[in-house]
């Protein structure tokens, strides 16, 4: 690491559980929302977050300390994102809200990414309880949408 | 498959999902997969459905530079002449791969059939020399093009490419008639077919010659065809067309510094390339930067005297991985060449039989068919 004489300046972010962080204010601002709170002066001590709760804010954190760092290869930080997305479905979910939220593009990617690997080989009801997606068609008009492309419907896992 | 444990009852249930965020994550999905959940409701069906959609996964589709969503499409001797395709991931990371038969729109199991070319997910082929066909592969879905009415008497020949025009947002397939009547003219014929107004049109001549090689081959909005004095000549120059403007343009090779050169035109990737052979090499070069010829660079040389297939290497490499290997059609396989360490490595396809013809393919949505219909409401 260089020595470097200036202080590091130190942000402080509030979760939505009233939790505070102290990170270093480049490690905080690769999220977009944060940086453009701290551009527009209208983020005074503390940054409230009322969208992310301690949590996410702890792994979002993870993630944004390993970005930062620009000696870490590409192959060793694609390696990091991979575990990274390594979680539970409903984490993921989580974290894709709070990396929207906080504009995290390439955070925001590989979760996306991560959920779309696990969708590929489901089946339509399981990606309705899933979502959480009511089934708007008549019984009718599904097996006719099903019978138009009914070679894709092979080699599905079982729910 | 790595399933890690999924719970799709979790303890708590899932927030809402803006509707951006649904987009992206459906845009990383294969097409497969999203033919399926057209079913899952109306919404998540008008999405997958429209051609906003189509585009946004083809983009994402593009910028995997592992080939996850292309595959390998060839003409196989297996049984009888058939298309059959294989993922070109597994070609380049796999020792083997396991090849399976597309349903092409060919009717009668003795049709001939030729690729002519593929684009954005689109496929052109054509049967038996005449009918010609924009067929998208992943969706099975196909168009088959109303005649092109170019004139074409005994002896005459003619050749055919296909592209997409950005600022129209146009799948074109242009045909070339060449009247070899009178040696000394070789007048020809040009005619571009348009998917969005589904009509054949003639546009201004090409320069006096023929095609050197099969198929006009598409890179950066324009086709390209090697155009010489006859279909072997070896002193032939770059003649390209650029789909939006229309405009016929006569191009150089690059400077090989060798006058005993023996030269093909083809695409590698995204690029339009030259393949050199002199003496027991073979150079690899690209346009780096479309239409301007001082930007063609040398980026790899094959060792050619080490591998006897080589020697008769007829066609470009066609595609090459992110660290350098170069993809080649070798007659009846494919080979994977190193030119880090000269090597050459053949990946095994099963159940493809005697293999040729081999053109990559991205897997998209994008549909053959235009809906004129659909695209008025939407404005």
């Amino acid at each position: 690491m260089a020595t470097t004489t200036t202080e590091t300046k130190m942000l402080t972010l509030c979760t939505s559980d009233k939790q505070q962080f102290q990170i270093e204010e480049t490690i905080a601002l690769q999220a977009v929302t944060i940086r453009n709170m701290v551009e527009d002066e209208c983020a005074s001590n503390v940054i409230p977050l009322p969208n992310v709760n301690s949590k996410i804010m702890i792994q979002i954190i993870e993630y944004l300390k390993k970005h930062v760092d620009s000696s870490v290869s590409k192959e060793d930080m694609e390696k990091f994102d991979s575990a990274f997305v390594e979680k539970k479905l409903s984490e993921i979910f989580d974290i894709i809200l709070a990396a929207n939220y906080l504009n995290i593009k390439n955070l925001l990617d590989i979760c996306c990414q991560r959920v779309a690997d696990v969708m590929k080989n489901k089946s339509p009801e399981w990606v309705r309880r899933t979502f959480n997606i009511v089934n708007d068609f008549t019984a009718e008009e599904e097996a006719k949408i099903r019978k138009e492309h009914e070679w894709a419907f092979e080699g599905v896992d079982e729910d | 498959m790595a399933a890690t444990t999924v719970l799709p009852q979790d303890s708590k249930p899932l927030p809402f999902i803006p509707h951006e965020i649904i987009v992206n994550i459906l845009s990383s999905l294969p097409v497969k997969s999203l033919l399926q959940f057209r079913c899952v409701s109306k919404s998540w069906r008008s999405l997958i459905s429209s051609p906003q959609f189509a585009k946004t996964h083809l983009e994402v589709s593009c910028r995997n530079k592992d080939y996850a969503n292309h595959g390998l499409i060839f003409i196989s001797t297996f049984s009888r002449y058939c298309l059959k395709t294989c993922s070109l991931q597994s070609i380049f990371y796999e020792p083997s791969v396991t090849a399976i038969d597309l349903e092409c729109p060919m009717k009668r199991r003795k049709d001939g059939i030729s690729v002519v070319g593929s684009c954005n997910g689109l496929v052109c082929i054509m049967i038996n020399n005449e009918s010609i066909f924009l067929w998208n592969p992943s969706t099975r879905e196909s168009k088959k093009l109303p005649d092109h009415g170019l004139t074409l008497k005994h002896g005459d020949d003619i050749t055919f490419g296909c592209g997409y025009d950005e600022t129209s947002d146009d799948y074109r397939v242009v045909g070339i008639s060449v009247d070899f009547s009178n040696w000394d003219l070789y007048e020809n014929d040009v005619k571009v077919y348009s998917s969005r107004t589904d009509t054949w049109r003639r546009i201004g001549k090409f320069p006096a010659g023929t095609h050197v090689v099969c198929w006009g081959k598409f890179a950066g909005g324009a086709l390209y065809w090697a155009w010489g004095s006859d279909m072997q000549s070896r002193d032939w120059t770059i003649v390209s067309l650029d789909l939006a403007k229309e405009t016929v343009r006569k191009m150089a090779q690059p400077n090989y510094g060798n006058d005993d050169a023996y030269s093909m035109l083809g695409v590698l990737g995204e690029y339009l390339c030259i393949l050199c052979q002199h003496g027991n090499l073979a150079d690899v070069w690209v346009m780096k930067e479309y239409g301007k010829s001082y930007s063609w660079s040398k980026i790899a040389t094959m060792l050619s005297w080490m591998y006897p297939e080589l020697c008769h290497q007829y066609e470009t490499p066609f595609c090459i991985s992110k660290d350098g290997t170069l993809l080649l059609s070798m007659r009846t396989k494919v080979g994977l060449y190193n030119p880090k360490d000269n090597t050459v490595k053949y990946p095994e396809i099963r159940n493809s039989g005697a293999c040729f013809v081999h053109k990559t393919y991205i897997e998209s949505l994008v549909s053959p068919i235009v809906d004129r219909g659909a695209e008025r409401q939407q404005q």
